[in-house]
Parts: structure tokens; sequence; C-alpha cells
């Protein structure tokens, strides 16, 4: 049982890892990709209320990265945890 | 005609895995008429083979990439005596893998996460022989003014016109004269005078 038990929580363990490397290394560049042609666009905008609008847009996809960033290192300190 | 007229633009490769992000990090280039990009690369081994090749001023390189990673790009380049200046873009960005970049040879050391603007003046700074490091939480600006709205506030209290301001940050005047209402609303001030003295004050310029 014992041993099974060990397999299992390897399981997990490389599981988590494998979401964890996928959600840093593919997720987070996509939606920092998206936060660096916000801030391409927002230099080409003349009108206050479309940036402002915009600044909105930046300030939630980062915030995104935050809480993606945050789910990596969670998943990272749980399968290290097990 | 201005001094960024007549210099010669500096030529970057880009060096990056992921596709998107790379194809973000080219259009930025694209649009500074300071820089101009040489080549594009897609792991350590080919930003390598690129930059003997090219020998461009500056290579923008990711620090994690498949093959040979930034720090192996570092190594070849430094080890080769080859001028190009590296600028390094690093998503986990501890303090103690800038600093090792820094001591292999790096000329710049920036987090994924900072602004674009920023990007690309670390690469004429390298390109200018400078050496920059820019930590990977973007500080916090008081007044929640943006990174570029600091930028402008800078050069106002510099004594640069709204005109002069659009210059040097490659922006339209309209674009410069956009920013600074939102900082006049965001500072709550009336005029360029007030705003500097107030984030003087705030401590968002020194």
């Amino acid at each position: 049982v014992a041993t099974e038990r060990a397999v299992i929580a390897a399981d997990i363990d490389s599981e988590r890892e494998r979401i964890a490397a996928r959600l840093h290394d593919d997720s987070i560049q996509v939606m920092t990709a998206t936060a660096i042609r916000l801030q391409l666009l927002r230099d080409e905008l003349d009108r206050s209320e479309q940036i402002a609008q915009l600044d909105q847009l930046e300030e939630t996809v980062r915030r995104a990265i935050e809480r993606l960033r945050q789910l990596v290192s969670e998943l990272r300190q749980s399968a290290a945890d097990l | 005609m201005s001094t960024v007229e007549r210099r010669r633009r500096v030529s970057v490769i880009v060096a990056e895995d992921h596709p998107l992000f790379r194809s973000a990090l080219v259009d930025m280039l694209k649009r500074r008429p300071d820089l101009e990009l040489a080549a594009e690369a897609a792991d350590g081994e080919q930003a390598v083979h690129q930059i003997h090749r090219l020998r461009p001023d500056v290579a923008l390189v990711d620090l994690r990439m498949p093959r040979l990673g930034g720090m192996d790009v570092i190594r070849s380049v430094v080890g080769a005596g080859l001028p190009t200046r590296i600028v390094v873009l690093t998503a986990e960005g501890d303090q103690a893998t800038r600093d090792a970049l820094v001591r292999a040879g790096a000329a710049g050391c920036l987090s994924k996460s900072a602004e674009a603007g920023t990007i690309a003046d670390a690469i004429v700074a390298a390109a200018a022989g400078r050496v920059q490091q820019v930590s990977a939480a973007p500080p916090e600006v008081p007044y929640g003014l943006t990174q570029r709205e600091v930028d402008v506030l800078r050069l106002v209290a510099e004594g640069h016109s709204a005109p002069g301001i659009a210059k040097h940050l490659y922006l339209s005047p309209a674009t410069v004269s956009t920013h600074l209402k939102n900082i006049y609303r965001k500072l709550e001030v009336p005029d360029r005078a007030a705003a500097v003295a107030k984030a003087l004050r705030g401590g968002v310029l020194d």
C-alpha cells in the first residue's frame, strides 16, 4: 500500500509540474505578449477616453498574468509538499 | 535635425522561443525609428549562429530557450570576443539570476513583464555601453500613474516642451498632450509646474 501511495503521489506531482510548466511557458507568455501589444497600441491613440479604456484593459491583463503566476507557484509548492 | 535622426540605427537580433511573444517583441522594434531588426531566432543555437554571422549591435535574448539558454548565448558571444551586447529577458527575475547574468557579461537584464518602451530603451542603452537592470515587479507608482506617464513627467521636470517630449519618446504631440491631461487629472493639479511639484513631493520623481 505504501508503495502504491508513493507511485500515485509521484504521478500527481509530475502532473502538477506539467501543468505549471505549460502555464509558465505558454499561457503567461501569450498574456505578456498581449500586454506588450496593448502598450504599442496605446502610443497610437490620441483620445484620452480611448487611452483610459486601454489602460484598464492593460491593467486587467496584468492582473490575469499575476494570477497565473500565483497559480504556477501554488502548483509547484503543492507538488513539493507531496 | 535632432541627434537621434543623425545617429545610426541600432541593429538587433531577437531570440525568443515563444512565437507570439517573439512577434510582439519584433513589432515593438519595428515601431522604433532608432532600432532595426537584424534577425529573429527561435532558440539559443540559432541566436549564437546569427550573432556570429550578422554581428548586430544588440541581441535581445530570452533566458530560457531550447538547446542553448540565454546564459549559454552570453558565454559564447563574450568568449568569442564579439562586440554584440546582450540584453536578457527573464520570466523569473530573481536577483541572484540577474546578478549572475550581468557578471557573465549581459549588458542588461529585464523582466518579460517590463513595459515595451522600457525594453526598447534598455536596448538603446546597451548599444551605448550602459548596463541596465530592471526588477521583475515594476515598482508601484503613486497616484496610479503608468510608467509612460512617469517618463513624460520626468521630461517635463527636465524642462522639455510637449513637442520635445514627443520627439524624445517617439510619440505624436497629440499623444503627449493626452498623457499630460491624464497626468494632471491623476495628480489633481492644473498645470505643468504644479504637476512637477506634486510628483517630487509624492516621490514619483527623485
